[in-house]
């Protein structure tokens, strides 16, 4: 039984959630941002509701790690091995006690907290860590299990993992934290290998008790979770609600009490929220909306034409548009100004529609007119707004013109991921990168696993490489000061608004933190003790 | 009527294969894969490649389709790529929620559709008719999800009568589960009522001018009592035949209000199911809505007889 939320004035709650939020901003002592204001109290049901069911309880199987689908819940049964800071992204030790690299950054030495076991009574060690990710390699699902077969994992001794990486890595500890944080236990797998996704052993602060697929689960409290006191919640519930609108309903109301947070881009929802009196926490990060461009063939092949399309677009219109609120901001360049990597004098180019028409112009006369279909996922408002948007803004101009394809996310997952047959098309949600590595990496580097733009630069690449190379911070903005550079000379893709995690939640749930990705550290999170 | 309920039962296996074909014909031609959705974005052709091997989805349509027919036919309706359960098992936990929903609804919308169709009708162009009338004409342009959103603001977050979405099962709690399936019941009742009202309330009208009415009010008969006894039963024709219809449309899954209210019956089954390319459970879905819709409508012509002894011995 959930406890019953006890909401007061707005202004109260308005009042409440604005302390909580600066409160989190103020000082997240590193490890995960949130509203914590006060030590949760014992017991209590939390009742989540995530918009998108349950499939599987094998984090190999998982190959999104997305907080509004299973990673949410995988985040319960097995914990974090290492915490990806939702600010800095970097890794700061949970179940991994240290992660350190050798002077040239090939070796990795992964030291285990001791004493930590999973819930069948079974060592959470460094073989358990190895084997993980050995399985991650056998399923291949994920697109770390790629980079993980090119590592040499070796156990040092019960406690201590060694990982050889074929190519310098300053940063490996980023990846593992914020993509490989879910250790298994390697004997209930073994056990049964095919009912693991059902039967999930971990080392979480919760047990999964109940699964109705596509309804709810239930999780119990770990009797035997490592961390004393911990967790605070004697059960947490999970309700599958697939509309966002129910989602608040659903809080405000009182059947729920929070929705995990989410880089979901509709601020008027949020602020529907907020006017139902419900604490609405966010936290800005790094990247925005993400445009593809096809810089491999014409029209988007010739960067006058991708910085044309820049140059037609009031973006600060375009961010508000598609996150239907004037509170949205326009990217303004490839990094926050609180990152160590923001240089204030690297911007993306403002819209100057003559310029933008010389250069359709000059297409045109070369026999290049751009004529280009954007490819949009239908279902997304989000990005339906945005296709429209651009069309419009198009439409009063000369030597070019879109047109728009809208298909389902697994049909444009195959004609833009993996066929590339496109000319411009929305990544679906917000691409974020606290710290540019793995993340920046991923998108702009020649062969990162997220360059659907095709993009190649040497520039770039030696840049990053350069980058990945050294964990001094002055060295590594000097290097992703190169990157930026290359960047607004080529414009291999558009960023549009400023991404946000954001999370909704009822102001009797105190303790929300969270990770990069946006997992809830269920070890955190609970009611407040005067609910 | 045994031979009638044979003959449609029989008439039902073409129909199955024919609609089991098309379906999976179609969710074949359609872009992407359940591999591309099981793997993301960041998926290479060598994973998509390999999964689609795993699932056997590398396999010649017809050799796919075929093995799950001869399978069907033994009653195994395959495992759903999305949930890895047998589809008998997944759309047998569905189907009593989707059962509720619809009997509740239907039944609501009789509760009220009947008896004021009954007094409308006695008194055509009264005032009660006009304010039903209109009401109905109301209800009607009123579709069941926007009819939800509205009663889960008033009743739900507003009043907190009713839980915003959600199923409890009836074994679980009783009460727990008639308010949950409450306001999705009412939601698709509304437009139910509004149809059968206006149905019944002309058939009604019409009844009342036949000669026996007359003769019965001749005789001194009260007026309810001819309302009930003499106008009711030959009013029903096309009441049952729509009451059937909609029985047999919500039990294929009312996908929207099911979605909304995070029903999970088969409408939100299918409305799962469709995007992620779950061949097994899609088809699984349909022979299910399929087999539904002729029972109903065999339940239907048994109605008629019911109501019309003269049915059963023509």
């Amino acid at each position: 039984m959930s406890r019953s939320p006890r909401r007061g004035l707005r202004a109260t709650a308005v009042a409440v959630a604005t302390t909580l939020v600066l409160a989190a901003c103020g000082g997240s002592g590193g490890a995960s941002a949130g509203p914590v204001d006060a030590q949760p109290a014992r017991g209590g049901t939390l009742t989540m509701a995530i918009g998108i069911p349950a499939r599987s309880f094998d984090p190999a199987e998982d190959a999104t790690i997305s907080s509004a689908g299973d990673a949410t819940r995988l985040a319960a049964v097995f914990d974090h091995l290492f915490i990806s800071d939702p600010v800095t992204g970097e890794a700061v030790p949970h179940i991994g006690e240290s992660i350190e690299p050798s002077e040239d950054g090939r070796v990795w030495t992964l030291k285990i907290r001791p004493g930590v076991t999973f819930s069948d009574g079974t060592p959470y060690d460094a073989e358990a860590v190895r084997f993980t990710y050995q399985h991650y390699v056998d399923v291949g699902f994920s697109p770390e299990a790629r980079t993980i077969a090119t590592w040499d994992m070796a156990v040092l001794d019960p406690l201590t993992l060694q990982i050889t990486t074929p190519e310098p890595n300053m940063h490996l500890d980023k990846l593992i934290a914020q993509s490989l944080p879910f250790i298994v236990s390697p004997t209930a797998m073994r056990a049964d290998p095919e009912g693991f996704s059902a039967n999930p052993v971990g080392a979480g602060p919760y047990l999964l008790t109940e699964w109705v697929r596509d309804s709810h689960e239930i999780y119990t409290a770990n009797p035997d979770y490592w961390q004393e006191g911990k967790p605070y919640l004697e059960q947490v519930r999970i309700d599958l609600v697939p509309e966002a609108g129910q989602r608040v309903n659903a809080i405000a109301s009182g059947q729920a009490d929070v929705q995990p947070p989410t880089a979901d881009a509709d601020l008027a929802l949020f602020a529907e929220a907020e006017a139902m009196g419900l604490t609405v926490h966010r936290q800005d990060q790094n990247g925005g909306g993400w445009i593809y461009f096809n810089n491999q063939r014409p029209p988007f092949d010739d960067v006058r034409a991708r910085r044309a399309i820049y140059l037609s677009i009031d973006r600060q219109q375009l961010a508000e548009i598609m996150q239907g609120s004037p509170d949205a901001r326009a990217a303004a360049g490839l990094f926050e100004p609180d990152s160590p990597f923001h240089e204030p004098d690297l911007t993306l180019p403002a819209v100057d529609r003559a310029r933008a028409q010389e250069l359709f112009d000059e297409l045109a006369a070369e026999g290049k007119p751009v004529d280009f279909v954007f490819v949009n996922i239908s279902g997304n408002d989000v990005n339906t707004r945005a296709a429209q948007f651009i069309q419009s803004q198009l439409r009063d101009m000369r030597n070019v013109s879109m047109r728009i394809d809208n298909i389902d996310v697994t049909a444009a997952r195959e004609r833009v991921f993996l066929r590339r047959d496109y000319d411009m098309s929305p990544y679906p949600g917000a691409y974020r990168y606290p710290d540019p590595d793995p993340g920046l990496v991923n998108l702009l580097g020649s062969t990162g696993s997220f360059n659907t733009t095709g993009y190649a630069n040497a520039e770039v690449d030696a840049a990053l490489l350069a980058a990945r190379s050294t964990t001094d911070v002055a060295e590594r903005a000097a290097s992703y000061r190169a990157v930026q550079e290359r960047f607004l000379a080529d414009l291999p893709g558009m960023f549009t608004f400023t991404p946000t995690l954001t999370t909704i939640m009822s102001d009797d749930v105190t303790g929300l933190r969270y990770t990069s990705r946006g997992l809830i550290r269920w070890d955190e999170i609970g009611f407040r003790p005067d609910a | 009527m045994l031979r009638q309920v044979g003959s449609r039962l029989l008439r039902l296996v073409p129909v199955l294969f024919l609609i089991t074909l098309l379906t999976t014909a179609m969710v074949d031609l359609m872009p992407g894969s359940p591999a591309l959705a099981m793997l993301g974005d960041q998926a290479t052709p060598e994973q998509v490649a390999r999964l689609n091997e795993q699932l056997g989805l590398d396999r010649p349509f017809h050799v796919r389709y075929w093995d799950w027919l001869t399978a069907a036919l033994g009653g195994d309706l395959g495992t759903s790529l999305r949930m890895g359960l047998p589809v008998t098992t997944a759309i047998a936990q569905r189907f009593p929620v989707t059962l509720e929903i619809a009997v509740l609804s239907v039944v609501l919308a009789l509760l009220v559709a009947v008896p004021l169709a009954l007094v409308a009708g006695a008194r055509a162009d009264g005032r009660l008719d006009r304010t039903a009338t209109a009401l109905s004409s109301a209800l009607l342009s009123l579709p069941g999800f926007a009819a939800a959103v509205l009663l889960i603001y008033l009743l739900a977050v507003r009043a907190r009568l009713f839980p915003v979405g959600g199923w409890v099962p009836f074994t679980e709690d009783p009460i727990g589960n008639l308010r949950s399936a409450v306001l999705p019941a009412l939601s698709l009742a509304l437009m139910e009522a509004a149809v059968y009202f206006r149905l019944l309330r002309g058939d009604v009208i019409r009844t009342l001018q036949e000669k026996f009415v007359l003769s019965a009010r001749a005789r001194g008969l009260p007026p309810g009592y001819v309302l009930f006894r003499h106008v009711l039963r030959p009013s029903l024709f096309s009441l049952t035949t729509v009451a059937g219809l909609s029985m047999g449309r919500l039990l294929g899954g009312a996908v929207i209000v099911e979605s909304l209210f995070a029903l999970p019956g088969i409408g939100f089954l299918a409305i799962q199911s469709v995007p992620f390319q779950d061949i097994p459970a899609i088809q699984g879905i349909v022979v299910v809505v399929a087999v539904t819709y002729v029972l109903v409508n065999i339940a239907v012509d048994v109605g008629y007889s019911v109501i019309d002894p003269r049915i059963r011995a023509r």
